[in-house]
């Protein structure tokens, strides 16, 4: 390499490195680029569509399994016992945040549409129990008690007025 | 190497770069034998992330795979979708509506320019130059802004669905897509003033890692990797797959303009203008999208005929293939996922041959590799 072409490639560092500064230069001077978001004081706008947790409306849900067919992680169990009047009664409902993809196939094939993503993305435990989102407040042992309890009660009140008719014992039938 | 008096006698060492190194790109571990500075064989290592997703597929049925598409590649998760997408729709012969086609093709290239935004920050951070990383990633999050409004997710966007899309565009989705093209086009030029025309940065890529044409493609190497060595192949152009025959784009090939053909610059080079050929791609499908239904009618137990099928597409690291195999039922007996970054660390060896310690980092960063793809 010659003297020219080494002084050359010196000079071309220097014009082109100055030229990238002025961009840097400009984009930390201007008050109107900035675009960091201060998070925690400050939030993004989520949109309609945003897939944060799982929330299941358990007074509309109809208990079918779909929602667990579907998940390829296997994230969400559910039971249900068969209550007095022929429909299912949600003995638990449980979705493990921890396995979660947030994929969404889920809410897609869910019927009565109880299934919903919120718009929560924050939270924090310190345990693995504690992302188990369960969406029964009631222990599941206590609802099927009380399902057992009504379907007897309503098995014996359609035995007593016809006490001929071989009344078919219904007993709470459990679904996975 | 010129010969050394016998009385300092040296030796060679051997050295691992990775698994944990900051310019891996994730979990990639060379063995580094080293004669000094300069490497006389850098082997590497793979398989510290493997996610077994050939054997997820076999477990799961078709559309339940789709979300773990997005982890082959996660920052090209709509292309890896719309992928898997194309070759089941292709087993099953089943069409997907013309919007459809338009929105996989709009994600797609928008996946195209932000996975592409990533590799060009992350190379120059590579480089030493970090600045031009956090303008990638203010870009990119425009991009990722547009994708959470049509999907709700950032990152693992599970957005095909075989026989369409999950949802039509919502509305000012097609007008903020405009909006960021205007924005971006124009960016372009200014990452190629800030970085890519550097002295420095150009001394540093040039002549490194140099491939030639045939090695290239005897080596099966694909993607701006091959275009990089100067072959005009692109499975838009060569395979035409969806609707890429409507739209008018070029090939982007390297040029060898500040060194010889094929190396680290010219694959830098490719990606940087294959940004601007996607956004002459996204500019024809915004303004030509159909409206129309986004779903064709696929039965909810889907099970495609018996038989075999190879999908390919192009995606940013190259060729994206899957082979599926189906024997009639809900599960794909067999799911071959051929990924780009995986066949390109077959030549990995023979041209980091006799480079510096320091050049490596290049030659990972032009090759682009995502780990999750090498292991899958």
């Amino acid at each position: 390499m010659g003297l020219k072409e080494y002084l050359n490639d010196i000079v071309e560092a220097v014009v082109t490195t100055a030229k990238g500064m002025r961009i840097t230069a400009r984009y930390g001077l201007d008050p109107k680029e900035e675009t960091t978001l201060q998070y925690p004081e400050e939030r993004w706008e989520l949109p309609e569509r945003y897939r944060g947790f799982l929330h299941n409306d358990i007074n509309t849900c109809i208990s079918c399994n779909m929602c667990v067919k579907t998940c390829p992680m296997d994230c969400i169990s559910l039971e249900a016992v068969r209550g007095a009047d022929k429909k299912m009664v949600l003995a638990s409902y449980d979705i493990n945040i921890g396995r979660c993809m947030y994929c969404g196939l889920c809410v897609e094939v869910c019927p009565p549409k109880s299934l919903k993503h919120s718009l929560g993305y924050e939270m924090a435990s310190v345990n693995r129990e504690q992302l188990i989102l369960r969406f029964v407040q009631e222990d599941a042992s206590e609802v099927k008690a009380r399902v057992a309890r009504q379907v007897a009660e309503a098995a014996a009140k359609a035995e007593s007025p016809a006490a001929g008719k071989p009344a078919p014992p219904a007993k709470g039938e459990t679904k996975e | 190497m010129t010969a050394r008096p016998e009385a300092l006698p040296t030796q060679e060492m051997t050295i691992n770069m990775g698994p944990q190194h900051p310019s891996t790109h994730g979990v990639l571990r060379v063995i580094l034998t080293t004669d000094g500075e300069v490497v006389t064989r850098a082997v590497p290592d793979v398989g510290y992330l493997h996610l077994g997703l050939e054997k997820i597929a076999e477990r799961l049925n078709y559309s339940q795979f789709m979300p773990f598409t997005d982890r082959l590649d996660y920052l090209a998760g709509m292309n890896c979708n719309c992928a898997w997408a194309w070759a089941v729709e292709k087993l099953a012969k089943i069409e997907a509506p013309e919007r459809a086609e338009y929105l996989r093709v709009i994600v797609s290239e928008l996946n195209r320019i932000s996975s592409h935004l990533i590799s060009f920050g992350s190379f120059t951070a590579d480089m030493g130059a970090f600045t031009p990383f956090l303008y990638g990633i203010r870009e990119r999050e425009k991009v990722n802004d547009l994708f959470e409004m049509l999907c709700g997710q950032r990152l693992t966007y599970n957005y095909a669905r075989i026989g369409g899309v999950s949802g039509d565009a919502p509305p000012g989705f097609l007008e903020k897509t405009r909006e960021f093209l205007d924005y971006f086009e124009p960016k372009i030029d200014e990452y190629n003033n800030l970085i890519s025309y550097n002295k420095i940065f150009v001394q540093r890529l040039a002549n490194v890692a140099v491939i030639s044409a045939e090695e290239a493609v005897a080596y099966g190497l694909t993607g701006p990797n091959l275009r990089g060595s100067g072959v005009a192949f692109d499975l838009r152009k060569d395979e035409p797959y969806s609707v890429y025959p409507k739209f008018d784009f070029n090939v982007c090939v390297g040029s060898g303009e500040r060194g010889q053909l094929g190396d680290c610059f010219d694959r830098y080079m490719v990606r940087i203008n294959e940004m601007r050929e996607s956004v002459k791609i996204l500019r024809q499908a915004v303004d030509q999208i159909p409206e129309g239904p986004v779903m064709a009618k696929v039965p909810r137990v889907f099970k495609p005929p018996v038989g075999e099928v190879y999908f390919r597409a192009e995606n940013p690291r190259g060729e994206n293939g899957y082979y599926l195999v189906s024997d009639g039922s809900a599960n794909p007996y067999r799911a071959k996922i051929r990924a780009g970054s995986f066949v390109t660390m077959n030549i990995f060896e023979k041209v980091t041959r006799g480079l510096l310690i320091a050049d490596i980092v290049a030659v990972i960063g032009s090759f682009d590799i995502i780990l999750p793809e090498i292991d899958r």
